[in-house]
């Protein structure tokens, strides 16, 4: 079963990606800022992370992507950011930071559903 | 006869030729014949030899009248005398007219002795003319010849039959003289056409007398064949005649004078020259005794020519030299040829004549010295405008000299915009150093008040405080003289009395005399703006230009003055425009900082706001799109209704709060309709929904329920207690008590109070508090908010006429202070 992590610090948010993905066979997993999100991507080691951006704490999503992309260990995790950052350099920072895809919020779930299969297939 | 007789007979008859011979023995006749009967005989015969050919007039072979042709063919002159038998008329008269000296018959022979005799004479006579006429040809020859070999030329003229005068000939020379070859000449009519043509007059004058037989001379002008004018003289006469004889002939010779013609002239100019010349001319001999002296020598010395003529030139004169190294004896004269030099010598009537003398020695062919000349300029005139120019020279110095101090000290005025500086100027380099003054005063005039104050003062070098003297009043005083009439004035007795009696005078009297006292106005744009005083201590007379100098000087320290003054001025305004535009520049800087800042706000704004607007559209259309899409039990979908329905509140509280902004923003401030509110009523409807909400927290509502009734909008208010108590939860997350207490703050206030136990907020954050856009702990995201809580909050407090203010240590909370309005109206 392929597992997903999601990391976002609205609770209501990582509820409505939960409950988007429930439907497929995958694991889902949540974090709420960054240092929750390396924790759990080295522990658990998931095939798909969905990051946002703006969190509180030593690390935002950002920060996070490139650890796991400089790292031979955790470099394969196919990245999509999920982020309410939609500015053309935004995404830019965000494809530098090594992420595979981008996603704006508001988002449609059943888009994100399609990209999730399409990744994990 | 001094020799025999040749006689040539032609004679064919013995008889006859014997009777011939008979009868010419018989009168006397010694004489050899010759006698030829044919005509190759007489051929033969006849020559020079014969003295008289007798020629019978017919023979059987020939015949008289061909001998005759014969002999003239030979060109003989032999008298030819026809003798015949027979007697014709028309034989004698072809005899005769053949040239036959005379025919004679043989019967009448009594005759022949005389007819020979006469033919012999006639001949003899004939051949005494041909010698003379030879004779009168050679020497015309000659005379011809000797005239080809001069320069001069000569002709001859024929008065033809119209009686006019025809060249008969004329000599080559012509040529030399006027270019015209003598064909030429002939051809035009001889030379007379060459005469110049205002000389006709004299040439047909020249002739007229010619041909009245008598002898001319004239001098005339001829153009010669290139053009040049030369001058002749012609000498003309008639040719001598005999007795009775008519006058046909005339002889001339021409001479070129023109070089004569031109020393001539050069002459007269030369003795012009001389008698022009206004120098004066003087020869002496080696002796110096006067032999000539000119019209302008008796002009310059007063002396006539007649009185000095063999005196020695010393006594006349009496030279006197000066400045010369060489005195010009007549031995040194004599070394040296010639002197030249500056001398005075003297008038008759005694008095001295300064002259450029240049002297001159005179030899002979041999050069042997015979005299001397002196050509003396009389240059008195010259010496007179020398000296005029040195004088007026050295006035140009003089001036030049005080222009160039004037010029100097002008720029040593102009260099300096320091009062004093131009003071000390004026002292050290006019009063002191050209006028040699030994103190001087600068008053400055106040036009309005008639008064003058003493700006410097300085007496022997000593500076002396002006400033302590009172403003000296100016009527009709010598200072107010100066003033009104705008002249210097230098004081004499009473006037410089009245002067000492003003104070400053008095102090500078007894630090020295003051004998001299000059007052110089001084003159800016047509005003007379103060008086410059010069005090010597001895007697001093000012010349015009040592005034026109001052005046100058004043009038430049008083624009010099009034340029220290302007400057000081604009120094005082540039000083003052430094200030302001210093102080408006770092308002403008402060100014540009705040809009930096506000603009690194609003772009946070921003992106915080689309961030806390996407939030809770984000779960609003992802919850509503899996309400649409799926299947749910009652629980989820309410549970998911429910987060749609919380994050379309909060979002609508976004909406307000960026409203509320907008509002302020545009400077309408926030509405506020004031009504008597009870606070503890307000505050005690908006604690339970906090109390719920945060679990963690203590609520403490202490002393509201004392206070007087503030005036208020309940609303807006409402939205300040929430906002302040939710901001007292975010920033004690964890948990702790929240107070809210109040007491009555002045006569019109009361004050509320909210504290936590939070974090609290650093010194540099709470000075921001309340700024638009303003986040405490804006890198803790965790904390959610726009910024613009506290914003409204202190907008909506200062719509109450009220003040909000804060007061928090880090670690140990925050405690917000609002002041508000007591309800002052009857209720």
């Amino acid at each position: 079963m392929k597992r997903i992590l999601i990391v976002d610090d609205k609770q209501a948010v990582r509820e409505l990606v939960s409950v988007t993905l429930e439907v497929g066979p995958y694991d889902i997993l949540t974090a709420e800022d960054g240092q929750q999100a390396l924790d759990i991507a080295y522990q658990d080691h998931p095939d798909l992370i969905l990051l946002d951006i703006q969190m509180p704490g030593q690390y935002d999503g950002l920060d996070v992507c490139r650890q796991l992309k400089q790292d031979p260990i955790t470099q394969d995790i196919y990245i999509v950011m999920l982020t309410a950052k939609g500015q053309p350099q935004d995404q830019q920072a965000g494809l530098e930071a090594g992420a595979e895809d981008y996603f704006v919020k508001p988002f449609s779930p059943l888009e994100l559903i399609d990209l999730v299969e399409q990744v994990l297939r | 006869m001094d020799r025999k007789l040749h006689i040539l007979l032609l004679e064919d008859n013995p008889d006859d030729a014997e009777l011939l011979l008979h009868e010419l023995r018989r009168v006397g006749f010694d004489f050899e014949c010759i006698q030829v009967q044919t005509k190759a005989g007489y051929l033969e015969q006849l020559s020079e030899r014969m003295d008289i050919i007798l020629a019978d007039y017919t023979l059987p072979q020939f015949d008289a009248l061909t001998a005759l042709k014969l002999l003239q063919e030979r060109n003989l002159d032999i008298p030819f005398l026809v003798v015949t038998g027979t007697v014709s008329e028309e034989a004698a008269a072809a005899s005769m007219r053949q040239g036959a000296a005379d025919y004679l018959l043989k019967d009448r022979l009594t005759r022949l002795g005389s007819a020979v005799r006469r033919a012999l004479d006639d001949r003899k006579l004939r051949e005494a003319n041909r010698l003379a006429e030879e004779a009168l040809r050679q020497s015309e020859e000659r005379y011809r010849m000797i005239s080809e070999l001069t320069s001069d030329f000569t002709y001859a003229l024929i008065l033809n039959g119209q009686g006019s005068l025809e060249v008969e000939w004329i000599t080559e020379a012509v040529e030399r003289i006027t270019g015209y070859s003598r064909a030429e000449t002939l051809a035009l009519g001889g030379w007379d056409a060459l005469v110049h043509e205002q000389d006709r007059t004299i040439v047909r004058e020249h002739r007229r007398i010619l041909l009245e037989g008598r002898s001319h001379v004239c001098e005339l002008r001829i153009v010669t064949k290139n053009g040049q004018v030369r001058w002749l003289r012609d000498y003309a006469k008639p040719e001598s005649l005999g007795e009775g004889e008519h006058q046909r002939r005339f002889f001339g010779a021409a001479q070129d004078i023109t070089l004569h013609r031109q020393a001539e002239s050069h002459m007269r100019y030369q003795a012009n020259l001389l008698r022009n010349v206004s120098d004066a001319i003087i020869s002496t001999d080696l002796n110096m005794r006067i032999l000539s002296w000119n019209q302008a020598a008796e002009e310059i010395y007063g002396w006539e020519s007649s009185e000095v003529l063999g005196m020695a030139l010393d006594d006349v004169v009496r030279t006197q030299y000066f400045n010369t190294p060489n005195v010009p004896t007549a031995e040194y004269l004599q070394a040296h040829s010639s002197w030249k030099g500056e001398i005075i010598q003297l008038h008759k009537d005694g008095f001295a004549i300064p002259v450029l003398s240049s002297l001159s020695v005179v030899r002979d062919d041999d050069g042997r010295a015979i005299g001397i000349v002196g050509v003396n300029h009389d240059i008195s005139e010259r010496i007179r405008t020398e000296s005029e120019m040195r004088r007026l020279n050295a006035n140009l110095e003089k001036r030049n000299n005080e222009l160039i101090t004037l010029h100097e000290v002008g720029k040593r005025l102009s260099a300096t915009l320091d009062a004093t500086q131009v003071f000390r100027v004026l002292y050290q380099d006019v009063a002191v150093a050209v006028l040699g003054a030994e103190a001087i005063l600068v008053l400055n005039y106040d036009l309005f008040h008639r008064v003058v104050r003493c700006n410097y003062a300085i007496v022997q070098d000593v500076e002396i405080d002006a400033t302590i003297y009172a403003p000296i009043p100016v009527d009709d005083d010598p200072i107010g003289r100066c003033i009104t009439s705008r002249h210097p004035q230098q004081l004499k007795g009473e006037d410089k009395a009245q002067l000492q009696e003003i104070e400053i005078f008095r102090t500078i009297n007894q630090l020295q005399e003051m004998e001299s006292v000059l007052l110089v106005p001084m003159t800016s744009s047509a005003l007379v703006s103060g008086v410059i005083i010069l005090i010597h201590s001895k007697p001093y007379m000012f010349d015009q230009v040592n005034l026109a100098l001052l005046t100058t000087m004043a009038n430049q320290t008083a624009i010099t003055l009034e340029n220290a003054r302007l400057f000081d001025q604009v120094q005082m305004v540039i000083t003052e425009l430094e200030k302001r535009v210093e102080s408006r520049t770092a308002e403008l800087e402060a100014a540009n900082a705040a809009l930096l800042a506000l603009d690194r706000q609003k772009t946070d704004f921003i992106s915080t706001s689309a961030h806390e607007l996407r939030t809770p559209l984000t779960t609003i259309q992802g919850f509503s799109e899996i309400l649409l899409e799926r299947q749910l039990n009652e629980d989820r979908s309410r549970r998911y209704l429910r987060m749609i329905n919380e994050q379309a509140t909060q979002l609508n509280k976004l909406v307000d709060d960026l409203l509320d902004v907008s509002r302020i923003e545009m400077g309408r401030g926030v509405t506020i309709t004031a009504s008597p509110l009870r606070l503890i009523d307000l505050v005690d409807s908006i604690v339970p929904t906090f109390a719920e909400s945060s679990p963690h927290h203590k609520f403490q509502v202490i002393h509201l329920a004392e206070l007087p009734m503030v005036q208020a909008d309940a609303f807006r208010l409402g939205q300040v207690i929430r906002n302040l108590i939710s901001n007292a939860v975010k920033y004690s997350p964890d948990g702790g008590c929240i107070t809210i207490d109040g007491k009555v703050y002045s006569d019109n206030q009361v004050l509320i109070r909210i504290s936590d136990e939070g974090v609290g907020i650093s010194e540099g954050d709470l000075r921001h508090l309340g700024e638009k856009f303003y986040r405490a702990h804006a890198s803790n995201t965790a904390i959610e908010g726009t910024g613009l809580g506290l914003y409204i909050t202190k907008a909506i407090v200062e719509s109450h006429a009220g003040e909000i203010w804060f007061e928090s240590r880090v670690g140990c909370g925050t405690t917000v202070h609002v002041t508000l309005p007591i309800w002052k109206g009857t209720s």
